[in-house]
């Protein structure tokens, strides 16, 4: 099914039409959907008269009699024409019809966006610029309606985008006869952002060709992917307020990870230190266990000077682990650190700079001193 | 193109969706057709300010509605056309000129003045004749698409008149036979 074809009748033909007959009298109708100038001016013409309002309803969505346009002008004059001729029962098989085409259009505006996004409204826009510029009428109405304002709209700032991405592609040019390694970090991200876009249109239309509109979230997820201005902004104001988002969240679980690892490890170490520890005392006491001699026997006596002055130069040894000293380096460096927000913090919901006294202020508060 | 000539091209349906028959009651030819939008209006209008009245009972609303609704669709009585907007009620004023009434309350007193069956049978055959009429506009015009979605609408409307017609009946009905229960009671008295 070609889901497209409203829109594209209401861009290309400028509405939606629908042909009522009488074959005896070989009379024909044209019947277009109304605008919503048209419907403001049928509840004005008359607002309390539900009879006459119908009338005039079917008034303003008769496009042709008989091949003969019907011009706005004369839209009072037959609704009031209607109204003392017709019978209800042809008045209400009309309006019928009227209001199919009333929601037939406003189904056909939701493809607007998926619809100029292909390959099609592009050409149609071309065709219509270059009636313009030859001097014929772009488009077969008075004004443009609901739909085409919408869509000529779009397509001037997919010109403008185009114009801007010559000048970008310029620019770049010229910065990378300077900064040739600048300018291709530039064209990445530039690159990147525009295959965002691509994938983003992409799935716009792939879904509007399969008449699927109900997926507002995951459009909004693919919009999401494009890390805009007031997203990188938002990001860091739910930083700074301690919001925490995905990615906190996923950091924070890491860090819970990588600090309880670096725990453990330091308890095993402590484990193996005690246990050296143990071994050290074990053969210091063997030592002195094999240089006690009162335990082998020998006799008290007294020790001589030199012998005094060799026990005080004993050597005393300072205990290190370089392991432990380098994990405790690292959790408190990169791991257990906490986050600061510089110069700014968050007040009402914005992001504001710490006012901090001028270097000029500084210098006036300073005392003069004589050396 | 001119206002007039635009409005004779949009001439061929104003005779589609009308029509006439002519019904007899009790030896008497009435010729009733179907009303135009402005008629309806009228009738609607002549309603308000019953509408907004507490004291009129439903089934007062209902001959009302029946007897302006009818006072608009008879145009012709044993032959004799009223279809002129004025009819004279045969007396004359001082100066010799007849004096004239407006054709709907001319038509409005004297269905008063008729029997309940005799206007629910001739509003019955005016419903008749719209049905007649609504069948007549879906099979003489052709649209160029039918769409589901006004086959649904059609339906819709059309379940809404019905349901209107019933609930008129039925108000009827039961103003009937409570009529009878108190006929019953006053003869078995007497």
């Amino acid at each position: 099914m070609d889901y497209y074809r409203g829109i594209r009748a209401l861009i290309s033909e400028g509405g939606l039409f629908r042909r009522v007959s009488l074959k005896r009298d070989n009379f024909v109708i044209t019947l277009k959907n109304p605008l919503l100038s048209d419907l403001n001016w049928v509840f004005d013409f008359s607002p309390f008269d539900l009879t006459l309002r119908e009338c005039a309803f079917v008034a303003v969505c008769c496009f042709s009699v008989n091949g003969y346009r019907v011009k706005k002008k004369h839209n009072a004059d037959i609704a009031n024409y209607f109204h003392e001729k017709y019978s209800p029962i042809v008045i209400r098989y009309l309006s019928r019809i009227c209001s199919t085409l009333l929601d037939e259009s406003r189904e056909a505006h939701r493809y607007l966006e998926a619809f100029s996004y292909e390959y099609e409204s592009r050409s149609i826009w071309r065709a219509w610029k270059a009636n313009a510029q030859l001097g014929f009428k772009a488009f077969d109405g008075d004004v443009l309606n609901d739909t085409q304002a919408s869509w000529v709209a779009i397509n001037q700032m997919e010109d403008e985008k185009s114009k801007n991405r010559v000048l970008w592609e310029q620019a770049l040019l010229v910065t990378s006869s300077m900064n040739p390694k600048g300018a291709q970090e530039v064209r990445k991200n530039w690159d990147k952002n525009d295959e965002l876009d691509e994938q983003y249109r992409a799935r716009v239309c792939e879904l509007a060709r399969q008449g699927i509109f109900d997926t507002e979230g995951e459009r909004e997820s693919l919009r999401r992917k494009k890390d805009s201005y007031d997203d990188l902004k938002e990001e860091m104001r739910r930083w700074m307020a301690g919001e925490e988002d995905d990615h906190d969240r996923a950091v924070r679980e890491y860090k819970e990870f990588m600090y309880k690892q670096i725990e453990d490890e330091n308890n095993r170490l402590n484990e193996m230190h005690e246990q050296a520890e143990s071994y050290r005392k074990g053969i210091h006491d063997l030592h002195e266990i094999r240089n006690n001699q009162s335990l082998t026997s020998t006799p008290v006596r007294a020790f001589t000077d030199e012998e005094i002055n060799s026990l005080s130069s004993v050597k005393v040894y300072k205990e290190t682990n370089e392991h432990q000293e380098r994990y405790e380096h690292v959790k408190e460096r990169y791991i257990m650190a906490k986050e600061t927000s510089g110069n700014l913090r968050v007040e009402e919901g914005h992001i504001v700079p710490v006012s901090e006294p001028s270097l000029m202020d500084q210098i006036s508060k300073r005392v003069p001193k004589i050396p | 193109m001119k206002l007039s000539q635009l409005k004779g091209l949009f001439d061929p349906l104003v005779q589609v969706g009308h029509t006439s028959k002519v019904v007899k009651v009790e030896g008497i030819e009435i010729k009733i057709k179907t009303l135009t939008s402005k008629e309806e209006a009228d009738v609607q209008k002549a309603l308000s300010s019953l509408r907004e009245d507490e004291n009129v009972s439903t089934i007062e609303y209902v001959d009302l509605f029946r007897r302006e609704t009818l006072s608009r669709s008879i145009i012709a009585l044993n032959g004799v056309s009223l279809e002129e907007p004025l009819i004279e009620t045969g007396e004359t004023l001082e100066n010799g000129v007849p004096v004239k009434v407006k054709r709907e309350e001319a038509l409005s007193e004297i269905l008063g003045g008729l029997s309940r069956v005799v206007v629910t049978h001739l509003f019955q055959e005016l419903a008749l004749l719209s049905e007649a009429a609504e069948k007549k506009v879906s099979s003489n015009l052709e649209s160029s698409e039918k769409k589901i979605e006004e086959e649904r609408k059609s339906l819709e409307e059309r379940l809404d008149t019905l349901n209107k017609t019933a609930d008129m009946d039925a108000a009827a009905e039961s103003h009937a036979n409570m009529r009878n229960v108190y006929s019953n009671a006053i003869s078995e008295i007497g």
